[in-house]
């Protein structure tokens, strides 16, 4: 019996009457075997469509019910009551405490879309930022209870019931006067700014969100919870499942660029003209999911006086501004729109302004996002068909010239121009991988010519570059980057441009020598490191004395004693380290007076000295060296177009000050306070460049830094509380790095670092259960980075510390046993590697808490004996 | 947005499984918000239909892309699976939940609820399929794109270039063994 067999025999009963297929199969087949089998098939035949077309609705309604609880489900300590109302992402009930312990009313929002991995992420989301959200108290805004899984597995929250109306509803039945709107929206205003201090965005600010209670409050609802039901936004798939309102969403959210608190400031202006003017900004009705797209993003919002002329002229002002496409040139926070809103409502000159003509050029660029992208392409196809058509032709000269133009063209000028524009990591990669592969199929063909060979070095520095230059934006990928400029050197060694004269070809070189330098000190790799620095500090020199008034090379040369100084600051030769700094930052003074363009490059070098100062302990002089250095960067920026690097450095600046200010146990209050201004300062510039640049790795872990920084700068000041807060979004962006990348050692140590200072912060403001946790959490990690590099001091310099916490944690706990376990372990750990290295001074200053805390210890444990 | 998913859908028909990977997590999640979103507009006695949904994905996610039959019928087998894996995973969850796994913190209510014999029986027919596809795959396809796809005979026939016929009779020759399987 053969399974076709069974089939032609199948089929052929098929066509016959029920009740003749039996007689029919005996005289078909004398096997019984075969006959039984047709016969048990076609017994099942009569039920099989229906029984599996039930099971299946069935199964649907099965999914359907999931999505609909009735009355009396328990949700974690609450009981669903009734349906409020079903929105895109889930639905929303009337809940009650259900474990009796006191009255509440709440609102229970379960998210009901998206596969299993969506949801899974969704509950890993909800748990990071719940904590964060749970904080924000503001009599304006509607607390987060609670959040957490289902059984089957669907996130949910808990909220604070609010019985109101939205805002628009509200002013429009109590028929409210122009001003007399104003009032509960500036207090909307308040409400956001507070969050926006608390570094949560809301990123969905509608009317339907902003509810007014019957005695007139206004209270904003779902904050923070649209960046965690959000696409992730590094994840093109997700683009197609993101769910908007988008009569109130910025420019920004709905091209799927980074959102910032920018994008609230927009969409509470739009909510306003809608209270102003009765319309909102755009006239979206009836426009396909694409021209909407296009609307919010390209068209500007006509004036509110265009719908309603009685609108006076500086509330036009106000809502244009705040409605600018380019979330740079809205007002900088929600204060700034609220007090001039204030302004306008006392009669006193408002501070908006009508448009300039800066930032043309960010304008054609947001004009043009599709276009670019588009370019991009055709020129890729370009090249290609010309590639081919060039190598099978074999050397038609003429035409290889102009491939070879069009190549560099594409790849430098192209690659320039978008190079300093956030979020143009990615589309720098494509420029530049297309490019080179065309160079690379014609070098391939001609080996011999020089020209040609350094353009190829050119063209891998410039991959490299994108790959993982540390001193700019880039994707990550250092080993990568590595290889690339290893390939440049070895490109520019065959041609000999090591000992050239002509300062071209020595730049080019120096520069490539600069970037593996670069490389090796990122990894902290100083045994490779410093040669390479010694190798590009003598190539630099050569080139100084031929070429010295030439910017690149005041430039390369300054980035060469930056990085020798930079090698011998990490090997504790810290007046080998300041000297270099000082003779850098002496010839950027010069130059800069001659080439502004160097300013740029001083302010670094002014805030690379201060930290060399800082850590030779002469905080006169590193205060110094930084306010200067954020002195040329705030005129530099209030003259210029805001480009990354300065910005980034600006931000380096004001984190460095502010950790200094506080250094010196006898710091004042006012210094404190200083400290903390500025660590905000510096987060804020953080978030703005990562959510403008989401794949850019450094952005990322400039967040966690400054975050840690501010949070630092807080606990020095003794605001504990806000500490915690801070250091866990410090936490969270660590485990976002580790998440991005699980093999990534300096992602790991700085997650170890930002939950043990977590721990710290805890302790000071009295939670001791969770500082042991976070701090138990650190040394778990740090025992397994220890054990993966045995010889790393650094690595031990941190568990030391973290020891000397956990054991801080015991003694309040009253656990002695393991306080004094603790102490004994970090004391003979900076024992070890003091022997090897007895100049560490950071692990003799952390023997040295160690040995107060085992004094600590004898000492209660005298006492309760 | 839809050329990308039509232009996926060109590149999976092509032989590029990657594609095929990419376009999943896509479908799955669109087909999720379609079905919240007839929850929303419906009347409340309306039954999600899979049918329905996936001819409404379809046409959301390549509505301005490629008309072309081939495609739409790809598209459908993707669909399919993911449907018979949307239904699949949220029975094995409420199994699952029922029989007090993962961490509980509803008790939903009984009533309302379908009960584990049904909840079994997608869950069974799933299980009868991979058999079926081990020993043969053509078919087990065809009950996939049928079932879960909502595809007549006759769309199936037209996209596999067979009789309509052979279509008819595969098709109930692999529904009757798998009934055989999974109702005994």
């Amino acid at each position: 019996m053969t399974p076709d067999e069974v089939g032609r025999l199948f089929e052929a009963a098929l066509d016959l009457p029920p009740h003749d297929r039996a007689s029919f199969i005996e005289k078909q087949t004398p096997d019984p075997e075969l006959r039984r089998e047709v016969l048990s098939l076609l017994a099942h035949d009569a039920k099989a469509e229906s029984f599996f077309d039930h099971a299946i609705r069935s199964a649907a309604t099965s999914v359907e019910n999931a999505l609909h609880l009735p009355a009396g489900t328990i949700i974690g300590h609450y009981r669903i009551v009734s349906l409020l109302g079903r929105g895109g992402m889930g639905a929303v009930y009337l809940a009650d405490r259900a474990d009796g312990l006191f009255e509440q009313r709440a609102a229970v929002k379960i998210v009901s879309c998206g596969a299993p991995e969506y949801a899974q992420a969704l509950v890993q989301r909800l748990e990071q930022e719940r904590r964060i959200l749970a904080q924000l108290s503001h009599p304006n805004i509607a607390r987060l209870y609670d959040g957490g899984q289902t059984s089957t597995g669907l996130p949910y929250f808990v909220m604070e019931y609010i019985s109101g109306v939205p805002i628009d509803d509200y002013c429009r039945t109590r028929n409210l006067s122009r001003n007399d709107r104003l009032i509960p929206f500036l207090k909307v205003c308040d409400a956001v700014q507070y969050a926006h201090r608390n570094l949560i965005v809301h990123r969905d600010l509608k009317p339907a969100n902003l509810l007014v209670t019957a005695d007139g409050e206004p209270k904003l609802l779902d904050f923070g919870i649209a960046k965690i039901l959000g696409p992730n936004q590094a994840d093109p798939a997700a683009l197609s499942t993101r769910a908007l309102t988008p009569e109130y969403a910025s420019p920004e959210q709905v091209r799927g660029d980074p959102i910032t608190t920018a994008s609230d400031v927009y969409s509470l202006a739009a909510v306003l003209y809608l209270l102003m003017s009765g319309s909102g900004p755009h006239k979206l009705d009836g426009l396909s999911p694409l021209d909407t797209v296009r609307t919010i993003a390209e068209v500007e919002v006509p004036p509110a006086s265009t719908v309603d002329p009685t609108i006076p002229r500086d509330l036009d002002a106000i809502l244009t501004k705040a409605l600018r496409k380019d979330p740079e040139r809205r007002y900088r926070t929600v204060d700034e729109f609220a007090s001039d809103l204030r302004r306008y409502l006392e009669g006193r000159p408002v501070h908006a302004s009508p448009d300039t003509l800066l930032y043309r050029i960010g304008k054609f660029w947001r004009r043009n996002w599709i276009a670019c992208t588009a370019a991009v392409t055709v020129l890729a196809i370009v090249l290609g068909a010309a590639t081919a058509a060039v190598v099978q032709g074999r050397r038609a000269d003429r035409r290889f010239a102009d491939l070879r133009r069009l190549s560099n063209t594409f790849l430098f000028d192209f690659e320039e121009s978008i190079r300093q524009l956030p979020g143009s990591t990615k589309p720098r990669q494509l420029v530049v991988n297309t490019a080179l592969t065309y160079l690379e199929s014609l070098a391939a063909d001609s080996t011999s010519d020089p020209t040609l060979t350094r353009e190829l070095a050119a063209a891998y520095l410039k991959v490299g570059d994108i790959q993982g230059d540390t001193g700019g934006p880039n994707l990550g990928d250092i080993a990568g980057a590595l290889r690339s400029y290893t390939k440049a050197k070895q490109l520019l060694d065959q041609v000999g441009d090591a000992t050239a004269s002509q300062p071209d070809r020595l730049r080019l070189y120096a520069t490539v020598a600069g970037r593996i330098t670069g490389v090796h000190l990122w990894s902290a790799d100083l045994q490779k490191a410093l040669p390479a620095a010694r190798e590009q500090v003598e190539l630099t020199t050569r080139l100084l004395e031929s070429d010295s008034a030439n910017t690149e090379t005041i430039r390369t040369a300054t980035a060469a004693y930056g990085a020798l100084s930079d090698i011998l600051a990490r090997s504790n030769d810290l007046t080998g380290a300041k000297d270099l700094r000082l003779r850098t930052v002496q010839l950027l003074r010069n130059e800069s007076t001659r080439h502004p363009e160097l300013k740029a490059n001083l302010a670094a070098s002014l805030s690379q000295l201060g930290t060399v100062y800082e850590k030779l302990e002469d905080f006169n002089n590193a205060i110094a060296s930084l306010r200067e250095s954020i002195a040329v960067l705030e005129g530099l920026l209030a003259s210029g177009t805001p480009s990354v690097q300065n910005r980034r450095q600006l931000m380096i600046s004001y984190s460095r000050l502010g950790t200094i200010l506080i250094t010196p146990k006898t710091a004042p209050p006012e210094a404190r306070r200083e400290a903390e201004q500025l660590g905000f300062k510096a987060y804020t510039i953080a978030r703005e460049l990562a959510e403008a640049d989401p794949a850019n790795a450094r952005a990322l872990s400039d967040l966690m830094a400054t975050a840690a920084r501010y949070a630092h700068n807080l606990l020095g000041a003794g605001e504990y509380p806000q500490a915690v807060g801070a250091y866990r979004t410090a936490v969270q962006h660590a485990e976002d790095h580790v998440r991005r990348d699980p093999n990534d050692r300096e992602a790991r140590i700085n997650r170890a670092l930002t939950r043990g200072y977590l721990g710290e912060a805890l302790l000071k403001s009295g939670d001791t259960t969770q500082a042991l946790a976070e701090r138990q959490f650190a040394a778990k990690e740090y025992a397994e980075l220890a054990a993966a590099s045995p010889d790393d001091s650094r690595i031990a310099a941190a568990q030391a510390w973290n020891l000397e916490g956990l054991g801080h944690v015991y003694l309040r706990l009253g656990d002695l046993a393991s306080a004094r376990r603790q102490a004994g372990d970090g004391i003979r750990l900076a024992d070890r590697f003091i022997a090897a290295d007895p100049a560490n001074r950071a692990l003799k200053s952390y023997r040295d808490d160690l040995a107060d805390l085992q004094s600590e210890i004898e000492k209660k444990s005298a006492r309760t004996r | 947005m839809a050329d990308s998913v039509t232009s996926l859908i060109g590149r999976w028909r092509d032989g590029d499984a990657a594609a095929l990977e990419q376009l999943m997590p896509i479908v799955y999640s669109e087909l999720h918000r379609i079905a919240s979103g007839y929850m929303r507009s419906e009347s409340p006695s309306h039954t999600l239909q899979p049918t329905a949904l996936i001819n409404e994905l379809y046409l959301r996610l390549a509505a301005s892309g490629s008309r072309d039959f081939h495609d739409r019928t790809h598209f459908m087998a993707i669909a399919a699976r993911v449907m018979r894996s949307i239904l699949v995973d949220h029975a094995r969850a409420r199994g699952a939940a029922k029989r007090g796994g993962g961490k509980v913190f509803v008790a939903i209510n009984d009533e309302l609820d379908f009960t584990p014999e049904r909840a079994g029986t997608v869950v069974a027919l799933h299980e009868g399929l991979e058999a079926l596809t081990r020993s043969d795959e053509e078919k087990a396809r065809l009950v996939e794109l049928r079932f879960f796809g909502g595809m007549t005979a006759e769309e199936i026939a037209l996209v596999q270039s067979k009789p309509v016929r052979r279509v008819r009779s595969d098709l109930r020759l692999a529904l009757a063994w798998l009934h055989r399987e999974v109702a005994g």
